[in-house]
């Protein structure tokens, strides 16, 4: 469902080439979850970016259910749904004005956008500020409704950069809850976290990222065969440590 | 849960998204009270204070330019003296009156005689000079500021009233120091002409009638334009439309994202381009409504006040006026929100935008504070300079005296630095080095490409054709300034005009844009039986068009009456016997090779090119014939009606040409034949009065001229039509860059 194959970004930053992204391949099936975890600056989120068609990659590509992001970038946008750590709300709308907007746009029909939204207002107990102006909602609140907003049009591929950011435990708990359906559901399914507890015990499988390569990519039983170690924390710190860079 | 397949949108569907994507953008903006603010309360208040502020500089306000020296003119040194033994008496009375039979004449809308007027003119500071024969004409050119003229002088000695003095006292009502030095002037002959009354009934126990009247007869400036004042209320309407669209201009464009919904934004289905139109229409709707608010907010003051005579003169402020201003605000807020738009798109947050508009207002704002000085007229260079234009034409609407040449170019050029602009916009907004990098900066926008490209892009050939029509019109400007040099250089001078402007720019512009020349300008091979073809239809369309040009006339499209072009006549006679004196090689080279050539090159190779493919024919070949008309329309810096259809239909008729046969050369072949015939007519004239062909006097093309042209533009076009090219020239990315001869 999503193929990413010798993806690379290359910025110029202050005169100064930077490599955020370097050769990456991996794929994700329906009903899969992916854990991309790394450091900050490791080039998970741009990686995500070139996935969805915002950022135009220097070389390689991305396909998802075979559109390629640079060929048929609304083709491709039409079938994610994004949930981004920097994304914010319109302070003067409100959450449901918000969603049935989005709706509009991903080409929603207005009866099925409703139901959309009444579904995942039951999933995300939006219901008690569904009508208020957005600027007066809480941060875990505004982080649901910005969960609700990429959901809206039922994408089969969700793309998710740190969304439990902000998010208290139940919070938390409600953002993986919904992945984990999403997996029965057969969506593919990228999460981006630095809760690499959740993830280990949510992803079927992970690529570990570090300064743009990845590391290590495959189950948790091939990482642990990989690298020797046992939990995911223990192997992100002796990369970390150890400025290991390795191909996959 | 099932994943549900996207749905698939026409693009019907996707204009009602656009609308309603407007829709939210502008439900967000207006429900912001920073909007509000600026849109109600703002004009609410500013003229109403603006008012009051012009009503104390009208009537006190004048000291900062109060002259040191009072300059009065009289006709006669009897006059002078006469006057200076008034002045010097310096008689006060409590109750001046005025001659209730003459105040009829006076423009009591300037009511310069107010009694809350300032403090009088000192009289060591007054002098005056005697101009005998053209004393009007002294106070129009501010030479003196008041006159005063003795009108029982001026009749005969036999027709004067015993014991009475007429004085008519000319001044200038749009000039402070003017009216201020009429107003003590009449106090002063009220005065003393009452004194000497009073004087006389006491010697003579007369109830004899008033010894002195006087009128006052403001003297306006015929031979300039509005005054400053004029200027200054486009210009704070104009203003104030700016401020109605800053503020949505930044918030949805930096303000979103900083507030991180530009992203979510980017991440759905709809086209740059879509999101980018649907915030200009949002903005441009607020910079609208701006304007109506501040429109009907000036009016209703000037209404209430009275100051409407005072600023734009006796006829005061005219509905129709009001109208046509607001019309021009509508296109400069077009123009100003796509400028808004292109600059705030690069910024990263609200206030990093604030930051970038500051240098841009004050860019903005000095071409609009330049056009407050007095006596500024547009023309050729004024009417495309970005806001002065609007705020001169603005100024000539109000007053009613537009200049309909340079209006209408103020008004084009205007329109087309919108679209650039928006062009502009477009290319920036939401581009990925803008919405994440940190390298993103203005060099982007004139970033070339890394590919070579097959055809410019629409807003390549936008920013290009913005560039071109100023050039163009200053250019002609100044090819009008050497009308007095020999007929050689004006045509040398011409065809280099015509080489930069429609050759040597957009191939440079072209080259800037990483397109390849050769496709992009469309110099490709034609087939033989086009060429033909284009040669066949070149003949026949000389006479067409002269047929249009007269069919206009007939049906009253023409700026040109019947008598004018007579008048004309020995112009053009001039004008073809300085052809006849040069060789006529130069002349075929600079009327009919060089614009047959280089027009083309720019009209049907790189416009009608950047739009091949990506609008339907129709519109391509509509819009750039369009232009093309438009460019024609001028003729010695007069907007000629009869030549705009006449050129548009050529227009249609090259455009097709080029898009059937996927190349620039046959249009040359008919342009160049068409205008050779038109110049060989000129100079053979004598030769085709001889066949018995002769034009002159006539208001139609006769019937077998017309028929033989129909015919030769049909065999023409089919020929054109054999020898299309059904698909593109192969074009090579690597293929080297041909730059025509």
């Amino acid at each position: 469902m999503i193929s990413v194959v010798e993806l690379s970004k290359r910025f110029t930053a202050s005169g100064h080439d930077v490599l955020a992204v370097e050769g990456i391949s991996f794929t994700v099936g329906r009903g899969e979850v992916f854990g991309l975890l790394g450091e900050n600056g490791a080039g998970k989120t741009t990686t995500l970016r070139m996935i969805l068609g915002l950022v135009e990659p220097t070389s390689g590509y991305a396909e998802v259910e075979g559109f390629r992001s640079t060929q048929s970038p609304d083709a491709v946008k039409s079938r994610i749904g994004l949930v981004s750590t920097s994304a914010g709300l319109y302070q003067w709308l409100t959450p449901r004005e918000m969603l049935l907007f989005f709706a509009d746009l991903y080409g929603t029909t207005p009866d099925v956008a409703e139901r959309n939204l009444a579904r995942l207002a039951d999933i995300f107990s939006l219901h008690d500020y569904l009508d208020r102006r957005a600027a007066t909602l809480s941060t875990g609140q505004k982080q649901r409704v910005n969960l609700a907003r990429s959901l809206i049009h039922d994408p089969p591929v969700l793309l998710l950069d740190e969304p439990t950011r902000g998010l208290d435990v139940l919070g938390s708990k409600v953002i993986f809850d919904y992945i984990a359906q999403a997996r029965e559901a057969g969506k593919a399914v990228i999460v981006s976290t630095h809760r690499l507890d959740e993830a280990e015990r949510l992803c079927d499988r992970f690529g570990l990222l570090h300064r743009g390569r990845m590391m290590h990519q495959g189950t948790l039983a091939d990482l642990q065969a990989a690298t020797g170690l046992s939990t995911l924390t223990e192997m992100f710190l002796r990369g970390l440590a150890a400025g290991e860079v390795q191909a996959a | 849960m099932n994943a549900t397949p996207p749905a698939v949108c026409t693009r019907t569907d996707s204009l009602y998204r656009l609308a309603r994507l407007t829709l939210k953008e502008l439900r967000e903006t207006l429900r912001d009270r920073r909007t509000i603010v600026t849109l109600v309360l703002m004009p609410l208040l500013v003229y109403p204070l603006l008012s009051m502020a012009f009503k104390q500089f009208l009537v006190a306000g004048v000291g900062s330019t109060k002259p040191i020296e009072w300059r009065i003119g009289v006709q006669s040194d009897e006059d002078r003296r006469d006057l200076e033994r008034i002045l010097n008496a310096s008689v006060r009375l409590d109750d001046p009156y005025l001659d209730t039979e003459d105040a009829g004449e006076t423009d009591e809308t300037v009511s310069p005689l107010d009694p809350s007027t300032p403090p009088k003119p000192a009289l060591e500071q007054i002098k005056i000079g005697v101009f005998p024969e053209d004393l009007a004409e002294a106070v129009e050119h501010d030479i003196v500021h008041a006159g005063l003229v003795s009108r029982s002088r001026e009749a005969p000695t036999s027709q004067r009233p015993a014991g009475r003095v007429q004085f008519d006292l000319l001044y200038r009502p749009d000039d402070a120091p003017s009216r201020e030095l009429a107003e003590f002037l009449a106090a002063e002959l009220r005065k003393y002409y009452e004194e000497e009354l009073t004087r006389r009934l006491q010697r003579l126990g007369e109830s004899g009638e008033r010894a002195a009247q006087w009128r006052l007869r403001p003297i306006t400036r015929e031979t300039t334009g509005p005054g400053s004042l004029a200027t200054l209320v486009p210009m704070i309407l104009i203003l104030m439309t700016i401020t109605g669209a800053v503020y949505p201009a930044i918030d949805l464009t930096a303000g979103e994202r900083e507030r991180g919904t530009l992203e979510a934004l980017m991440a759905a289905p709809v086209p740059r381009l879509g999101l980018l139109l649907a915030k200009y229409v949002a903005v441009l709707t607020v910079a609208i409504l701006t304007a109506l608010v501040n429109i009907a907010g000036m009016t209703a003051t000037l209404i209430a006040t009275g100051l409407g005579p005072v600023i734009f003169g006796p006829a005061g402020l005219a509905p129709g006026a009001v109208v046509a201003v607001f019309a021009l605000l509508v296109l400069f807020a077009a123009f100003f929100a796509a400028v808004l738009l292109c600059v705030t798109s690069f910024a990263r947050s609200f206030k990093e935008a604030q930051a970038y508009l500051i240098p841009l207002m004050m860019v903005s704002l000095a071409p609009g504070f330049v056009s407050l000085l007095p006596d500024l007229a547009l023309n050729a260079w004024w009417s495309v300079v970005p806001l002065a234009n609007m705020v001169l034409l603005a100024r000539d609407v109000l007053a009613g005296q537009v200049h309909l040449l340079w209006g209408a170019v103020a008004v084009a050029t205007t329109g087309l630095y919108a679209a650039a602009a928006l062009a502009l916009a477009a290319r920036i907004f939401g581009s990925d080095s803008i919405l994440y990098g940190s390298e993103g900066s203005w060099g982007d926008l004139f970033r070339r490409p890394d590919r070579l490209a097959p055809q410019a892009s629409i807003s390549g050939a936008l920013a290009c054709l913005a560039l071109v029509v100023p050039l163009y019109v200053l250019l002609s400007g100044l090819l009008v300034q050497i009308a007095s040099q020999g007929m050689t250089q004006q045509l040398v001078a011409s065809s280099l005009m015509l080489l930069v402007l429609f050759a040597l720019l957009p191939l440079a512009v072209a080259r800037f844009q990483s397109v390849n020349l050769a496709a992009g300008f469309q110099i490709t091979h034609a087939s033989p039986w086009s060429l033909v073809g284009s040669l066949l239809i070149g003949c026949g369309a000389a006479p067409l068009a002269m047929a249009l040009i007269l069919l206009s006339q007939k049906f009253g499209i023409s700026t040109f009456t019947t008598e004018q072009i007579a008048e004309k006549g020995p112009l053009v006679e001039r004008l073809v016997a300085a052809w006849r004196g040069i060789p006529p090689a130069v002349v075929y080279l600079a009327i009919a090779v060089a614009p047959g050539i280089c027009e083309e090159l720019f009209f049907r190779g790189y416009l009608l090119g950047a739009l091949r493919g990506r609008v339907p024919a129709w519109l391509a070949i509509g819009s750039t014939a369009v232009v093309f008309g438009l460019f024609h329309a001028s003729v010695g810096g007069i907007i000629a009606l009869e030549r705009v259809l006449a050129s548009m239909a050529l227009g249609v008729v090259l455009g097709w040409v080029a898009w059937t046969t996927r190349s620039v050369i046959p249009g040359m072949v008919l342009h160049v034949t068409s205008n050779s015939l038109v110049v060989a007519l000129a100079l053979r004239g004598e030769w085709l009065h001889g066949l018995g062909w002769n034009l002159e006097g006539k208001d139609q093309i006769p019937p077998a001229w017309l028929a033989g042209a129909i015919l030769l533009a049909l065999v023409g076009a089919l020929l054109v039509y054999l020898g299309r090219r059904t698909s593109p020239p192969v074009v090579s990315p690597a293929a080297p860059v041909v730059t025509p001869g």
